[in-house]
């Protein structure tokens, strides 16, 4: 089965920036959808624990915006995959922290929208939180 | 002549009447084959291969990422 994974402009400039420890993080989160699609990267693991990949559409009620973000996230079928840098915490697990619900989470996220288990782009990488939803300028 | 059509017409209904439950079965079983094949292509449709789906992934411009193993594969294809 092939695993096919675009990627927008916005995600590619935004790549180019960063230093090598990071672009590493970020050729796992590649090279595992490459090689197991969606059901890899939301199942992958280290340490035993389980990296935080969640759609975008939980958005705080709080969020004055509430409506709309989620509007927009289910529309562009957003997710956000935990990048693994950095570790918020002092407790670091290879620059993830131990969140309360015992998977992994990190201050970074990678954008991407899910059009199927074997077909995704990514189109974003931003810290949080708070948890920004990608424009639509960045799917270009 | 009255009453031998009448005859018949009764035979006639008793035969549908008999005929009708399986053929009713067969309908409904028709019916529900054809529904589930009908919600499995919504399905389908909807969630992974919607025309909007597929207009909108035409429409924004993208590129697809080769095959990166290593930190200078990802490289290579930033300097692309």
């Amino acid at each position: 089965m092939s695993f096919k994974l675009e990627a927008s402009i916005t995600f590619k400039n935004k790549l180019k920036n960063f230093g090598k420890q990071e672009k590493k993080k970020v050729t796992t989160f590649i090279n595992t959808f490459q090689n197991g699609g969606f059901l890899a990267i939301d199942n992958f693991k280290i340490q035993s624990f389980k990296v935080r990949n969640k759609r975008s559409d939980d958005v705080p009620t709080e969020d004055p915006l509430f409506v709309q973000k989620v509007k927009f996230a289910l529309e562009n079928k957003l997710w956000h995959f935990h990048a693994g840098f950095y570790s918020l915490s002092n407790n670091d697990i290879e620059g993830y922290t131990l969140s309360s619900k015992g998977d992994l989470t990190s201050q970074w996220v990678i954008h991407y929208q899910k059009f199927s288990d074997v077909y995704i782009k990514a189109v974003d990488i931003t810290p949080h939180p708070p948890l920004d939803l990608p424009t639509e300028e960045s799917f270009k | 002549m009255l009453k031998l059509l009448t005859s018949a017409n009764t035979v006639t209904m008793e035969r549908i009447k008999i005929a009708s439950p399986g053929r009713r079965s067969l309908e409904k079983n028709r019916d529900i084959r054809r529904l589930k094949s009908i919600t499995n292509s919504y399905e389908v449709h909807t969630f992974n291969y919607s025309i909007d789906d597929m207009k909108a992934a035409i429409s924004a411009p993208s590129e697809e990422v080769p095959n990166i193993n290593s930190v200078e594969d990802l490289d290579n294809w930033l300097d692309t």
